[in-house]
């Protein structure tokens, strides 16, 4: 369970991020959706701990892990930087096998020798969402985890991620620009716009009626795109 | 040239005493101050380079001012230190390769620190933000920064040893060239050249060229090895 209540977030350059409530139930996937700069990296970034907040509260239920927008890709190889993420909960052969089976569902198998530096970026991001899939999380914080990936890998990593949740029974947040993935996704659904949410529901339901007029404008345009 | 690099392998193969003596105590200091200005400026400079801080472009900007600290001025600020009449002048360190060293760690250790804080603070932003991600803790990202960094602070610390075996102003200053003593390459070079000896100091200067080519060869080995 994630609970945010009266977070705020002043940047220098006049940008607020603004959040009077917030709350993610067990098991929930919820997509965070706006256009560019509406606060939606930031507000996964505040609620993983890499950035501070001014004021308010997060309240965090179990281990959250964040996949960032551009995660650092660690030298050696592709297995290497994927048993990173296990974080010393399995060591030796145990690591090697959980490692390789992440790759497996990641469809990366064969790459795991090679150099992590070699890799496409499509495949890097693949890698990326290896390392964070290799153990048990009960929630997960993506900020836009298959922006470059292809769209045939991109429905075979959705349906990766979805038994991931499936069988872990974890929380899922997700940023996307995508709006299929969005709707593939998630069971509810965020729009944010400068640095605050315009709308929170069910996903469907957010999409079909939307309440507020940026939801309806924005909702407009991804019709269109 | 042939001629100079024949007269350098014939003054290495002599077994001139002196000669050797002098190479010992060059490699001795170089070694060692680079050594002492690596403990210090490495996990300083990964430090700075990691941490977010007040005043942290201050001390970018100090540490780059004393990258080019002029090594009279350091020699000089030694020598007043460890002279009779300075504040350590009991400890009778002046014209010992000891205050040699202070004088070169003086020198280098803002060159390695300024260069690791630039090295790692390229690296740490992203991947701290990976790995608090991750959940890895802070011990470990440190950790694994100078990993990421590892073959850049073996240059880092190499260009602290090359600044350390070819200084002459402080290393004159405070050792003094004390013959059998505290004469190093750099300052029997200058005394060879004041007395108009040109192919020895000339062989000399191969020499030292080549003592450098081979630590640096051997660094440069450790370096392949851990990539």
């Amino acid at each position: 369970m994630i609970e945010i209540i009266g977070l705020r977030k002043q940047y220098s350059n006049d940008f607020l991020l603004e959040i009077e409530e917030l709350n993610i139930d067990d098991g929930e996937r919820v997509a965070i959706v706006g256009p560019n700069g509406s606060g939606k990296s930031t507000l996964l970034n505040i609620i993983a701990g890499v950035i501070s907040h001014d004021s308010g509260s997060i309240n965090i239920k179990g281990e959250c892990v964040f996949l960032p927008q551009s995660p650092y890709c660690f030298q050696g190889s592709v297995l290497s930087n994927v048993k990173i993420g296990l974080n010393g909960s399995a060591k030796g052969k145990d690591a090697r096998k959980a490692a390789s089976e992440a790759l497996k569902k990641t469809e990366l198998e064969k790459f795991g020798r090679n150099k992590a530096g070699s890799l496409s970026g499509g495949e890097t991001q693949r890698m990326m969402l290896a390392r964070m899939l290799v153990k048990k999380h009960e929630c997960l914080l993506l900020d836009e985890p298959l922006s470059a990936v292809d769209i045939e890998f991109c429905r075979k990593l959705e349906r990766v991620l979805l038994d991931f949740c499936a069988q872990n029974g974890s929380t899922m947040l997700i940023s996307t620009h995508l709006p299929v993935q969005a709707v593939n996704l998630s069971t509810k659904i965020i729009i944010m716009n400068n640095g605050r949410i315009e709308e929170y529901g069910n996903t469907r339901d957010v999409i079909q009626h939307p309440n507020t007029k940026f939801g309806k404008m924005f909702l407009e345009q991804w019709r269109i795109e | 040239m042939i001629d100079y690099i024949k007269q350098a392998f014939s003054l290495l193969l002599s077994g001139d005493s002196e000669l050797w003596q002098i190479i010992g105590v060059t490699v001795r200091m170089s070694l060692l101050s680079t050594l002492i200005s690596c403990l210090i400026g490495l996990p300083l400079g990964v430090a700075a380079g990691r941490a977010e801080f007040r005043g942290k472009g201050l001390f970018v900007r100090i540490t780059n001012t004393f990258m080019g600290l002029p090594p009279v001025v350091a020699g000089l600020i030694v020598f007043m230190f460890l002279s009779r009449s300075g504040p350590f002048g009991s400890l009778k360190l002046l014209f010992s390769v000891t205050a040699m060293v202070i004088a070169q760690v003086i020198l280098i250790t803002p060159i390695v620190t300024g260069l690791s804080t630039s090295v790692s603070s390229a690296r740490a932003g992203r991947l701290r933000e990976t790995a608090v991600g991750l959940g890895i803790g802070r011990l470990k990202q440190v950790l694994l920064l100078l990993s990421e960094c590892r073959t850049q602070l073996i240059s880092v610390a190499l260009t602290g040893f090359g600044r350390a075996i070819s200084e002459v102003g402080a290393v004159q200053l405070v050792g003094g060239n004390v013959q059998f003593k505290t004469r190093v390459m750099t300052t029997a070079i200058m005394l060879e050249t004041n007395k108009g000896n040109f192919e020895f100091a000339i062989a000399l200067g191969i020499i030292l060229l080549l003592l450098a080519f081979i630590v640096i060869s051997v660094a440069y080995a450790m370096q392949e090895k851990i990539k």
